[in-house]
């Protein structure tokens, strides 16, 4: 202790100079502020001139000073001093280390001292009360504006540390720095891979927990590094360098091959991984769904999607959803799957486009054409009905390629961009023939502007307006013989009316609700009936049209219910999965099935909803009639094969 | 220390170079400062760290010069005090005597054969030594 | 070779340091016992450093080992350091700071100090104790490494060539103070020094080191009554006379104009005598060497293993 607490007060002595040199460096940012003050205010040209000298010229002072502390008196022959006395290596180094590290701090402290005295103080500056970094962390253990001084500290001992561990290996010429010229080129590669791998599974959380890991082992191994260097090389900087480099490559490489490992399992999940299937999302034809759920032990990596084959068991991880599995587009026949890639939840990162084979018996790999995506976020692909062709929308150009030569067919600027409120809403009428719903602008009530339809002839590559709704696209849904909708209108009053309407033109064919408070919600079924639904606080109505509008059935639920239609089953019963609105209970959600004739809602027990419930306001059409069996999560989260006719569920196995 | 101490510096020389340790060149110079009387019974010598200090030589060779001299006879080592030239030494015994007469006298024989002188030359000139030193003796004894 | 570990202050044992494919020292085995004012002799590149490095715990040995105090030179570092005091070879204290915190430093590091001692030296010898220390004159630094080295009291003394560089006036008054210390202490002193004649008087015991090698580690007494310069005068030397030296040991014939000179290490009175009574009509004559023509002897290019 004693031996720590000399070289301590030895060193400070040695460098007391620089005090003084720091309030000078401090004073410099004064007539820069007033020089600045007609343009940025006084007060905060000071603060932030003052923090910049003191952070930028510590950090300089913190490489300085690593590299010479030590490392000047074992290159001019002087450690022989300290060694010849009875001072372990530990003491030297530590006490060293650390004075300099009190000489960074103090130079920086006093640098902004004056700045401070007149200016009024680091609180006033801006983003230092809420750093970037400490948003989306979870819990925050500690006050944000404390972040600023312990990381400039940190940094500030692993520059020392660094500049240090670069002094020695120069100034000892010795051969071990090839092996330092290798790891600097290995390491920073594996270490990469690590970032790239997570960064491609969408889960910002789990690059965050990396790159502190990263700078957490990169302090870590650097000081363990200088200190064993000084304990083991003594007075010999050969020797030195050549146990300074041991430990440093030797920690760092433990670190990033863990980090490597972790990366590669937290993303290397299995639907087995999942704690519970949240949310399901079946091809139009074929055993397979993409399925989402919550991951177990993987911190925040949730909402995993996975592609899988319920018949075989085959399935393939397709990063993080943050659409329960919408934004997954499966072909009409079920044989392709195609998805935007986007490496991280930034909404205008652009994405890329992969497709996936679903036919073969093996792991279905994404395939890339080297097509980006701008605007990601909310990205829709539509195939035709019979498969040959994929349109989607990249900014505010329709895109259509052929299948499956991947070849660009068409490409059509519509003159504004989507938005997400006020989607484009794509349907293939047949191969050659592409209708888009184009909604207006944001805006909750006003619908003036409406929704236009238009008709794109991709052979031709005109595009004409055909017709016109008065509402948003949303509220639209179309049959699947793309010849009727219905709309939900609006008024001012806020009440809703559900209107049946020509698909082309959008004219009004029939209101099939009255005016009502509730906003109604609609399905056609397979025949053209209309399944509508309404919400209401305590109690809930389901209303069976027929497909020219006539009420046929009506039934009432308990409590405020979301419905949304599931498969038409053989034999004519609806599959119906219904959600609870306000409560988050387990019970309220449910799934029955609803038979026409009678108006029985039947309750299937155990099983639990899959249709991520506003997925079901969209354009989605379930062109099923007749499926004897459907795939659910029960009420473990755990995914079942229903039978319709005998009423077993079998685990789907994975 | 005074100035018989000064007075020995110049007068004491020892030659590392030379054939003889230098203790015994320490003890003979000495013996022979005393046998010609320059330094007198009574006298305080330098203590053995300055004589070591002056001469440049390690002070366990002093010292056992020191202890010969003072077994011999020669210096007296006085508790406290120091170490003096000790009163005209009691007459060392026969033996003693024949000894250290034996001693210088291989000494001195192996010399001259080695240089090729001849007997006689030899005791001619131990004759004229003999003569020199003694009035020496004679005239610091006085 | 006295390599008895026992009671031995310091000790190399079979001591191998290697650079790459040089080997500077090669299996040295060499005992500093209590009480001994040990010199080690040697040509620049012989090992000496080297092996000061290894004893000093700042070099890790490739064979062997070097031990104080019966602990392991390396290992017990800081141990040994608490009673060792060590005079480096050049000046390494940090140029910046003042004499008066150098000494400060070093006080708080060992159980004892003896700060008066320090305080009269360094006055003794005009040793400024606030400048500092890069603007010292060379042998007030060397005095105030002497200071430092003798304030702990130490059971050992470590002089790594203390001289270098000094005026022979300071030289002078370097080894005076040593010799101060030794006589008032009796500290046991390991030194190694390119100023034989410096040394001569005051080690009682010589190694010399050769490319790596011991060649001789004796009390200086009976190294000093073995070798001896044995000069010709007249006709040239004849083989047969080199002949019947031989029971002397001869280490070196040198020829000049006058005759021949024959360094012997194995010198011995009446063998002498005789040797001379027989050879007929040179003159031969024995004269002792100094410590650096015997170093010389050994060690210069023509230099032969006694």
């Amino acid at each position: 202790m004693s031996g720590f607490a000399q070289v301590f007060m030895l060193e400070l002595r040695l460098r007391k100079a620089v005090f003084p040199a720091a309030l000078v460096a401090g004073l410099v940012p004064l007539p820069m502020a007033m020089i600045m003050s007609r343009s940025f205010g006084f007060s905060e040209a000071l603060n932030a001139g003052a923090f910049a000298f003191a952070l930028i010229g510590g950090e300089l002072l913190a490489l300085y000073l690593g590299a010479t502390v030590l490392c000047q008196d074992l290159s001019e022959g002087r450690q022989g001093f300290y060694f010849s006395r009875p001072l372990s290596g530990l003491a030297l180094w530590a006490g060293k280390f650390a004075a300099a590290w009190a000489v960074v701090l103090g130079a920086m402290l006093v640098c902004l001292l004056p700045g401070t005295l007149v200016g009024g103080g680091l609180a006033n500056l801006g983003g230092v009360h809420n750093p970037f970094w400490t948003y989306d962390v979870g819990p925050q253990t500690l006050s944000p504006l404390w972040t600023v001084p312990v990381l400039v500290s940190l940094a500030a001992l692993l520059f020392m540390a660094f500049a240090h561990a670069v002094s020695v290996m120069f100034r000892s010429r010795s051969p071990w720095l090839a092996l330092d010229a290798v790891m600097v080129v290995v390491l920073p590669a594996l270490a990469w891979w690590a970032l790239r791998r997570v960064m491609t599974f969408q889960t910002p959380f789990l690059f965050m927990v990396l790159l502190v890991a990263y700078a957490a082992s990169l302090l870590v191994g650097f000081l363990a590094a200088g200190a064993v260097q000084t304990v083991a090389g003594r007075a010999d900087l050969r020797r030195g360098h050549r146990t300074l480099s041991l430990t440093l490559w030797a920690i760092l490489a433990v670190a990033v091959l863990a980090a490597d490992g972790y990366a590669y399992w937290a993303t290397a999940v299995s639907p087995k991984d999942l704690h519970s299937v949240a949310a399901i999302a079946p091809a139009p034809a074929g055993p397979w769904i993409v399925m989402v759920g919550d991951l177990k032990h993987r911190g925040t990596y949730a909402w995993a999607s996975f592609l899988a084959n319920t018949q075989t068991g085959v399935y393939q991880s397709v990063g993080e959803s943050r659409w329960g599995g919408g934004e997954v587009t499966f072909s009409p026949d079920g044989k392709m799957a195609v998805a935007c890639e986007t490496p991280f939840s930034f909404h205008s990162e652009p994405g890329e486009l992969v497709s996936y084979d679903l036919t073969g018996p093996e792991k279905p790999q994404p395939a890339r054409h080297a097509i980006s995506i701008s605007s990601a976020w909310g990205f829709r692909a539509t195939f035709s009905p019979d498969s040959s062709r994929l349109a989607f929308f990249s900014d505010d150009t329709l895109t259509v390629y052929d299948l499956p030569s991947w070849k660009l067919v068409a490409a059509q600027r519509l003159g504004s961009t989507p938005s997400f409120r006020g989607p484009a809403w794509l349907m293939f009428l047949d191969r050659d023939h592409v209708r888009i719903l184009k909604g207006g602008t944001d805006g909750p009530k006003a619908s003036s502007d409406g929704t236009s339809i238009l008709e794109f002839n991709v052979a031709q590559k005109t595009l004409q307006e055909t017709g016109h709704v008065s509402t948003q696209a949303y509220l639209l849904q179309v049959d699947s013989t793309r010849t009727r909708m219905f709309a939900v209108f609006q008024q001012e009053n806020r009440s809703y009316q559900l209107a049946l309407c020509d698909a082309r033109t959008g004219v009004v064919l029939k209101a099939v609700t009255e005016w009502g408070s509730r906003r109604p919600a609609g399905s056609f079924l397979g025949d053209g009936r209309i399944l509508v639904s309404q919400r209401g606080d305590a109690q809930s109505v389901l209303r069976l049209y027929s497909s020219e509008g006539e009420l046929q059935r009506t039934c009432t639920l308990t409590g405020s219910r979301i419905v949304v239609v599931g498969p038409e089953v053989r034999g004519g019963k609806v599959v119906l999965e219904l959600w609870e609105r306000r409560t988050k209970l387990v019970d309220a959600k449910e799934v029955r099935l609803f038979d026409p004739a009678t108006g029985d809602l039947q309750v299937l027990p155990g099983l639990r909803p899959s249709h991520y419930w506003w997925q079901g306001t969209e354009a989605e059409q379930w062109s099923h009639g007749g499926v004897t069996s459907w795939v659910f999560p029960d009420d473990k989260g755990k995914l079942v094969r229903y039978d319709f006719e005998t009423g077993k569920a079998t685990p789907v196995k994975f | 220390m005074g100035k018989v101490g000064r007075a020995v510096r110049p007068l004491l020389r020892v030659n590392p170079a030379e054939a003889a340790p230098i203790w015994r060149q320490i003890e003979e110079g000495v013996r022979r400062l005393v046998a010609s009387g320059q330094l007198r019974p009574g006298l305080s010598v330098p203590s053995v760290r300055d004589l070591a200090r002056d001469l440049r030589v390690n002070p366990a060779t002093v010292s056992k010069a020191y202890q010969h001299l003072s077994d011999a006879g020669i210096l007296e080592v006085r508790r406290g005090e120091g170490t003096f030239v000790a009163e005209v030494p009691p007459a060392m015994r026969k033996t003693e005597r024949r000894e250290a007469l034996r001693e210088g006298a291989e000494r001195y024989a192996s010399l001259g054969l080695t240089i090729g002188a001849s007997r006689g030359d030899a005791s001619e000139e131990l004759d004229r030594a003999w003569e020199n030193l003694g009035s020496g003796v004679k005239r610091g004894q006085s | 070779m006295n390599a008895d570990k026992n009671g031995a202050v310091a000790a190399f044992t079979g001591l191998t340091v290697r650079y790459g494919k040089t080997i500077a020292v090669d299996g040295v085995s060499l005992a500093v016992q209590k009480g001994e004012v040990h010199a080690l002799l040697g040509r620049n590149g012989s090992g000496k450093t080297s092996m000061i490095r290894c004893l000093l715990g700042q070099m890790k040995a490739c064979g062997g080992s070097a031990s104080l105090f019966d602990l392991d030179a390396w290992n017990g570092r800081v141990a040994a350091m608490r009673r060792l005091g060590v005079v480096p070879e050049s000046p390494d204290m940090p140029p910046a700071l003042t004499a008066a915190e150098i000494v400060t430093f070093c006080s708080r590091l060992y159980p004892s100090w003896d700060g008066k001692g320090v305080t009269a030296r360094l006055e003794r010898f005009g040793v400024p104790t606030k400048v500092p220390f890069g603007r010292l004159s060379r042998g007030q630094k060397n005095q105030l490494a002497l200071a430092l080295a003798l304030a702990p009291l130490p059971d050992l003394l470590v002089l790594d060539d203390p001289t270098l560089g000094l005026d022979a006036v300071a030289r002078k008054e370097f080894f005076e103070e040593l010799v101060g210390d030794l006589a008032d202490r009796g500290t046991t002193v390991f030194i190694t020094t390119h100023d034989l004649q410096g040394i001569e008087g005051i080690a009682s015991r010589v190694g010399i080191l050769k490319a790596g090698h011991l060649l001789l580690d004796e009390e200086m007494e009976a190294l000093k009554s073995r070798f001896r310069a044995v000069r010709w005068t007249g006709p040239a030397l004849v083989p047969s006379d080199l002949a019947s030296l031989a029971a002397l040991s001869p280490l070196r014939v040198r020829r000049d104009t006058w005759g021949a000179e024959v360094v012997v290490s194995a010198f011995e009175e009446s063998a002498f005598a005789r040797l001379v009574h027989d050879l007929s009509p040179a003159q031969a004559d024995a004269s002792p060497l100094s410590l650096e023509e015997l170093f010389i002897a050994l060690c210069g290019e023509e230099g032969g293993t006694p």
